[in-house]
């Protein structure tokens, strides 16, 4: 036996073999490693914070859930009332006190990953890993041990952090970002956003509703540019009527901490903003920072995210990126789908094609969610659509509980037989698109949601409303109902109708 | 003062002597007739005018004018390396811009308890070495949390505060050996301090009114795992202190031991984390000196 070979074999030993290496416990690695061990795989998971859950537990959307649940429990009290009983918070309240249930509210999600992992065999790791080759990781304790670690198969489930531009001087005490913004101690009297993507209007209209006086800033005309622009109209509506200022189509030009109380910001067209905090919001950045990627052989894109197939294969055949760290749609719902799909492509297990109708749920207030395709992409599919509308507030449980606000749009195509697309602004929304999400991927059709019985009075009777102000239009544009056309058949193209604010 | 160096027992062994003024002490803390310090009336101004939201800098600065020797340490402060301003400062106005009106609050906090309440004759060196430590152990705190995305605020507080039970005990030492007419070893001092501090300190903190969340972090500084709410807030708490002591002292701390720190791993600061808290030791310092 040579000495070249008894010390590779010292190496060799030294390394820790696994199937499966998954570093990231957040809801793609989660996930990932949860398939893996279920298919009786060996499998590592690599975590460098304590707990596991990731950002979306830890820092992002367990801990938002929370506040909010709290600013809709005092807002709805207060509508569902009449105004009979005034309630107001105290002007020194702090933010802890409105998220008493936080702690046991993420304790309660971690004890349950954990206890999954555990029940699966899958074993974690607590360090940060780094590549030393395609097939090797290094993990660096907190301790600052080092092991060694190699796999057939490595998913890369890192995830993401706010983005910091350099001209924001993030102190994490005045000046926060979404990491750091729930740990004030006083709920800020007046807060600026700037950015207007989905966290952004998720904390805007949740302090709102606490009473804050709240500034979004952005490039955008409106925010949400990837949402039904009906819909976007409508919650700007409700964020306004509860104090909120949306400032569209302008940047900031410095922001800085005037040494005594308020955070100053100057934007592009002059405007000078004085607020207790502000919250940058300003896009998420994907943590591949000591990964050490190119001694993997890779590399992410000039959007800085790892680039992946559509089974999220990266351009090595036994490297897989899941999550955040491959950019959008950046949800903890496709997310998890990601982590799935990943590690049953790398085993063989057979898949069904990849849905394409993922939902986007955001948990504003009002929520809003949407599924599908929205009008202006069907007309540009399609070449025409029909659309069904309803209102909330023509419900009667939308009466009942008060909801304003509120409004479902049904997209069908241009023959206004087949759902193409649902859009929901209001309460209710994210749990309410997933009985359209059903509709659609099966095709159950239009008139299926006439024909059948919803339960009365609730909120997705709003599904039946707008079916049949689909069949209205429908019988006035073809009245034959036989004459009507197929999917993708060139019609009449019919224009959305105009959104009127009611 | 009675010499706290020698122990000079009156009669019986030395051991009986310790213990006699080891009950006493204790009598006294637990009796009615200890009195916790009243926050110094200048603090306590600053601390309303600087929490009150229609107040500005102007009124602030009036506050402050009001006692000299706050005055000329805000001053020195704003004016000190950590600053670093290119202009001298010299109005009270334009150091509490600079500061910040939270900042001036701490301050004010610091300062007044020091120079109005702690002063223990006897004890000068050992108070002052108190209040530089706990300066060290209020910037260290602030960048932990600052590191972990916690409450930067809260963690300068506490840093501030979490000794303030020492100085208490002193002078409460230096009444109680008079009283027993006998002087007690150096090393019996240290020992109870260690031991009561940081009870005598939460209570003094919930007597002034401050958070409960605070008194609670600094009670449990130095078991941080026990506190029933605070345990992220006095684990960071109980790491500072640490560092604060590497940096300033009082206690000899070296680098290799913090790199063993128990506090390290459930707080999940890495070893590059740790060098870069490191790093700020000379801004602590400067930071500490320019308050004393």
């Amino acid at each position: 036996m040579s000495d070249t070979y008894k010390g590779s074999e010292r190496r060799n030993r030294e390394i820790e073999r696994f199937e499966i290496i998954v570093i990231g416990s957040g809801p793609a690695g989660h996930k990932a490693t949860i398939q893996a061990a279920k298919a009786g795989k060996r499998v590592l998971l690599i975590e460098r914070e304590t707990d596991v859950g990731g950002a979306c537990v830890h820092r992002g959307t367990i801990p938002s859930k929370t506040l909010r649940e709290t600013a809709l429990a005092f807002t709805a009290f207060d509508a569902k009332t009449s105004g009979m009983f005034p309630v107001a918070l105290r002007e020194d309240l702090e933010v802890a006190s409105l998220m008493t249930r936080m702690e046991d509210v993420i304790r309660a999600h971690e004890r349950f990953m954990s206890e999954q992992l555990r029940r699966n065999g899958a074993r974690k790791i607590h360090g940060r890993a780094r590549f030393l080759d395609a097939r090797t990781v290094e993990i660096e304790t907190v301790q600052g041990e080092r092991r060694r670690a190699s796999g057939d198969v490595i998913v890369i489930a890192t995830g993401s952090r706010p983005r910091t531009p350099a001209d924001v001087p993030v102190d994490h005490d005045k000046i926060l970002d979404s990491d750091s913004l729930l740990s004030m101690t006083w709920l800020p009297r007046s807060l600026v956003v700037l950015g207007a993507g989905v966290i952004a209007c998720e904390y805007a209209t949740i302090f709102a509703a606490l009473g804050t006086k709240v500034t979004m800033v952005d490039k955008g005309p409106r925010p949400l540019g990837f949402l039904d622009s009906e819909i976007v109209d409508l919650f700007v509506t409700a964020f306004t009527r509860a104090g909120g200022i949306y400032l569209g189509g302008r940047k900031h030009a410095k922001v800085a901490w005037d040494g005594v109380e308020h955070v100053v910001t100057t934007l592009d067209d002059g405007t000078e903003l004085r607020s207790d905090r502000l919250l940058c919001c300003l896009g998420r950045v994907a943590n591949v920072d000591g990964l050490d990627l190119a001694a993997a052989g890779l590399a992410v894109n000039d959007r800085g995210v790892i680039p992946v197939d559509a089974n999220c294969r990266t351009s090595v055949p036994h490297i897989y990126a899941v999550g955040d760290v491959i950019g959008p749609p950046s949800l903890a719902s496709s997310s998890m789908e990601q982590g799935r799909r990943a590690v049953c492509d790398a085993l063989g297990i057979e898949l069904s094609h990849g849905s394409e109708t993922i939902p986007a749920g955001i948990y504003t207030i009002p929520e809003m969610s949407q599924v599908g395709l929205t009008d202006l992409e069907t007309i540009k599919k399609y070449g025409g659509c029909l659309v069904g509308r309803a209102r909330f507030e023509e419900l009667a449980r939308g009466q009942i509980s008060a909801i304003q606000d509120g409004l479902l749009k049904l997209v069908a195509d241009p023959g206004g037989k087949h759902v193409l697309g649902i859009q929901i602004v209001g309460e209710g929304a994210c749990e309410l698109i997933h009985v359209g999400q059903m509709a659609l991927i099966n095709d159950f059709g239009v008139d299926g949601f006439v024909d059948n019985i919803f339960n009365f009075p609730t909120l997705a009777e709003a599904y039946r409303v707008a079916a049949l102000d689909i069949v209205k239009q429908r019988n006035k544009l073809f009245p034959v109902a036989d004459a009507t056309p197929a999917v993708g058949t060139p019609a009449v193209a019919v224009e959305p109708a105009p959104h009127k604010p009611s | 003062m009675v010499d706290g160096v020698k122990t000079s027992a009156c009669s019986g062994s030395v051991a009986e002597t310790v213990e006699r003024f080891r009950s006493h002490f204790l009598s006294r803390i637990r009796g009615a007739k200890f009195e916790l310090p009243l926050l110094p009336e200048a603090a306590n101004r600053v601390m309303q005018v600087a929490g009150d939201e229609n107040a500005d800098a102007r009124k602030l600065a009036e506050v402050i004018r009001s006692d000299a020797s706050l005055a000329g340490h805000v001053l020195r402060i704003a004016n000190s390396a950590i600053y670093a301003p290119t202009t001298p400062i010299v109005s009270l106005q334009q150091a509490i811009s600079r500061l910040g009106m939270n900042k001036i609050r701490e301050i004010a906090l610091v300062i007044a308890t020091q120079t109005k309440v702690f002063k223990v004759a006897g004890y000068d060196a050992q108070v002052r070495a108190i209040f530089k430590h706990s300066i060290a152990a209020a910037a260290y705190s602030q960048e932990i949390a600052r590191l972990r995305r916690w409450n930067v605020e809260d963690a300068f507080l506490t840093g501030l505060l979490h000794d303030t039970g020492k100085p208490v005990l002193l002078q409460l030492l230096v009444e109680v050996q008079k009283e027993l007419k006998l002087g007690v070893e150096v090393g019996i001092v240290d020992d109870l301090l260690e031991q009561m501090h940081a009870g005598v300190g939460s209570r003094l903190v919930e007597s002034w009114k401050l958070p409960e969340r605070l008194a609670e972090t600094i009670a449990y500084h130095h078991r941080p795992h026990e506190a029933p709410t605070t345990t992220q807030a006095a684990m960071t708490l109980n790491l500072a202190d640490e560092l604060a002591h590497l940096a300033v002292g009082p206690r000899e701390v070296t680098e290799e031991s913090l790199r063993t720190h128990p506090m390290l791993e459930p707080l999940n600061v890495y070893r590059d984390e740790l060098d870069g808290l490191l790093k700020h030791k000379e801004m602590v310092k400067s930071m500490a000196e320019a308050v004393l």
